[in-house]
């Protein structure tokens, strides 16, 4: 096995044990422990970064076509700016979820074959097409995050209807996460469709350069606009928003991670 | 909007206004990016007729599989093969861009409201629309304490508060950082300008094909321009040997004007009075000769040209993602060429394949960075490589109204989503013993992080001294 799985396997592990720390302390009703899971999914962060620069380094570039430079890359964005989110709102809440969405990326790209990244895998790729894609995938992170959040939310609802003993988080907290990782994603994935626009425009005079991914991350952006808006409705703001954004999250993993060949009716 | 000039029980419906309210509801505007992002799943998953075939669509349409299928009908008729060009794709972003103009202008009134040196009227609490408050607080103060309380904490944390006019006592507007309201504004307002250089772009401008010139060729701009370009030479630069890094020196040769020497390189246009001459990428032009085992050359025959003689044919790419063959009469066989123009972190490649059996048997004779020769299949394949640019000519000034206007809403968004601007309302109440303050946020600033932690901010407040 190569060494970039191996340390992606340690990246999975730590957020195994970031998801059992978060598990445990939710059935214990103890809110201590917390910063043992925080110290654990940052560790997997720095694994998954590690992991991905050698799969980078290995395939003789970045190739966003790469199955599993995309996965962990993308397992890389949702941790990051899980962190990054709970550093700047003071809560880590929904840190379950992300931690479940970022294990199965992670593992996905583990179980990937070097041989499964897309034929047309063979792009040039200049300075501003990397600029592209890395805020498409903090965009996609941002989504990731805001649908675990919404995910997280409508988890929350169920197990109080049940009278659960487990200790949830609040849901301010929950709504605060979705709210603002879809800002975030809203940002990134706009800015990554604006070096696109400008990209294409000045080599080959159109606003974008015709990659179906574009067009997976532009109705990506739709949907996170409509989670954002969705907050201003009168009645059910919180849920309108949660299942957009989880929507969201949706179609940006789908659109990075499994269609960009997909077409229907396919040209000749 | 209630017109309180009007008699009691009569009611005046004013269409206008009903328009307004209809694309200033966040349902309107949801539903409408809704149908966009269907738009866009059909435009990338159903195959757009490409550019090159726009003059004779229907024969690309009948060469699509499953265009007879029980949806093709379907698809005709919305024209999901040609979605950007269709009627009811026009008329969806008409109607975004209608709503946004509406966006635009109510939150340029709420910033205008938060801002200014007036103070608040009644009417204008209708922004706070009619949604139940945001959070509500309790105490067992009086109100009147409350309020010298809730006065003296929002001075202390500079906001900017007064208290409403012809109000019920105990009814304050707050807000701080107010000047970033205006990030909203201005990013709606940027990307209807965006949308509007997307319908410029669509409707007015011109993109010639590509022309892959040989050094010393001419090509008439056309489309009414009184303009020819040249291209003198393609090469590498004095810098760099590096492909990537070819340019293409051309002169512009106006009517009549004095000519003008300039350098397109890719991502970096030449531009002439608004005509644009993008270097898209290169192909290669193959010089090739083919000997057996003996050292005999071969007959070859390449494209569509006549039955070739013994010696050296070119071979010249129509684009990078071309597969040309080449026919060796004397062995029934052919050698099909492949280009990949750059590939994991090596420079292009030219890759030579033998196919025989009708295309079933095919064997890697080898691959070639630069002039050189394959061996193979008692072949030796003598290869001289060259390269011409791929130029392209165009004339589309809306493209950087669309640009501007997208990086133009990404920044305000971004700025106000970091300044974070507060704007809230406080109503005290009392009832019995207990103080009740209830605080509203107005509709566009719901969702955000700082609510919570005024509300905790507040509590603390009202409960000093308790």
């Amino acid at each position: 096995m190569a060494i970039e799985r191996w340390v992606a396997v340690t990246g999975g592990l730590l957020l195994l044990v970031a998801i059992g720390i978060r598990a445990w302390r939710s059935s214990q009703g103890r809110r201590r422990w917390g910063r043992l899971a925080l110290g654990a999914e940052a560790g997997a962060a720095i694994a998954l970064g590690i992991a991905l620069l050698l799969a980078i380094r290995g395939a003789g570039g970045w190739q966003p076509a790469d199955l599993r430079q995309a996965a962990w890359g993308m397992a890389l964005a949702t941790v990051g700016v899980h962190l990054g989110l709970g550093w700047w709102t003071g809560s880590h809440s929904g840190g379950l979820v992300v931690g479940l969405v970022a294990l199965a990326l992670t593992l996905l790209g583990i179980f990937s074959f070097p041989g499964s990244d897309s034929p047309s895998a063979c792009p040039e790729l200049a300075s501003p097409a990397y600029m592209e894609w890395a805020l498409f995938f903090v965009g996609a992170g941002g989504a990731a995050v805001a649908g675990s959040g919404g995910l997280a939310s409508a988890f929350r609802e169920r197990m109080q209807r049940r009278g659960s003993s487990f200790s949830l988080p609040r849901r301010r907290d929950l709504h605060t996460l979705t709210a603002q990782a879809a800002v975030l994603s809203l940002v990134a994935l706009g800015a990554g469709l604006t070096v696109a626009a400008w990209w294409g425009w000045q080599t080959a005079g159109r606003p974008m350069s015709g990659d179906p991914r574009e067009g997976w991350m532009a109705m990506a952006l739709l949907i996170v606009a409509m989670s954002r808006l969705a907050w201003q409705l009168e009645r059910q703001a919180g849920r309108w928003a949660a299942g957009l954004a989880m929507a969201a999250a949706a179609v940006a993993l789908l659109g990075l991670l499994a269609v960009p060949g997909l077409s229907w009716l396919p040209a000749p | 909007m209630t017109d309180h000039s009007l008699p009691s029980g009569k009611f005046r419906f004013d269409p206008l206004s009903a328009l307004w309210r209809i694309a200033a509801s966040p349902q309107t505007l949801m539903v409408l990016l809704a149908l966009v992002g269907l738009a866009l799943a059909l435009g990338i998953t159903v195959p757009q007729i490409p550019a090159g075939e726009a003059q004779n669509p229907q024969a690309w349409l009948a060469a699509q599989p499953g265009a007879a299928g029980p949806f093709g009908g379907l698809i005709d008729a919305l024209r999901l093969h040609d979605l950007f060009h269709a009627f009811w794709f026009h008329l969806l972003l008409v109607l975004v861009g209608l709503a946004l103009f509406v966006w635009t202008v109510d939150a340029a009134e709420l910033a205008w409201l938060a801002t200014r040196r007036r103070s608040w009227a009644a009417g204008d609490l209708a922004l706070w629309g009619r949604a139940a408050p945001q959070a509500s607080l309790s105490t067992d103060i009086t109100a009147a304490e409350a309020q010298t309380r809730l006065e003296a904490f929002l001075t202390e944390n500079r906001y900017r508060w007064v208290a409403l006019p012809n109000a019920s006592p105990g009814n304050l507007v707050a807000g701080r950082r107010g000047l970033f309201l205006w990030a909203w504004p201005l990013a709606l307002g940027a990307v209807l300008a965006a949308l509007l250089g997307l319908a410029i772009v669509a409707n007015w401008g011109w993109q010639n094909g590509d022309w892959l010139p040989a050094d010393g060729d001419e090509l008439a701009v056309g489309h009414g321009q009184p303009l020819t370009v040249r291209l003198d030479r393609y090469g590498p630069s004095q810098e760099s040997g590096d492909l990537d890094q070819q340019r293409s020196q051309i002169t512009w040769l106006p009517d009549g004007g004095t000519p003008l020497q300039d350098v397109a390189v890719l991502g970096h246009p030449a531009r002439f009075e608004g005509v644009a001459l993008r270097q898209m990428g290169h192909v290669p032009i193959v010089q090739m000769s083919v000997r057996d085992a003996s050292g005999r050359s071969l007959a070859l025959q390449a494209g569509g040209d006549e039955p070739g003689t013994a010696g050296a044919v070119e071979v010249a790419f129509a684009s990078a993602e071309d597969t040309p063959l080449v026919f060796l009469a004397d062995r029934d066989l052919f050698l099909a060429l492949d280009f990949e123009p750059h590939c994991r972190g090596g420079g292009p490649a030219l890759r030579v394949d033998l196919l025989g059996g009708g295309g079933q048997d095919r064997q890697t004779l080898g691959t070639l960075q630069e002039s050189g020769t394959v061996t193979g299949g008692g072949l030796q394949v003598d290869v001289d490589l060259a390269y011409r640019p791929i130029l392209r000519v165009d004339h589309r000034p809306a493209v950087g109204l669309v640009v501007a206007g997208m990086a133009l809403a990404v920044a305000a968004l971004t700025v106000g989503w970091l300044a974070s601007p507060r704007l809230v309302r406080l109503v005290l109440a009392s009832s019995g013993d207990v103080t009740r303050v209830q605080i509203l946020v107005p509709s566009p600033l719901r969702g955000n992080r700082w609510l919570w932690g005024l509300v905790a901010q507040l509590q603390e407040a009202l409960a000093d001294g308790d």
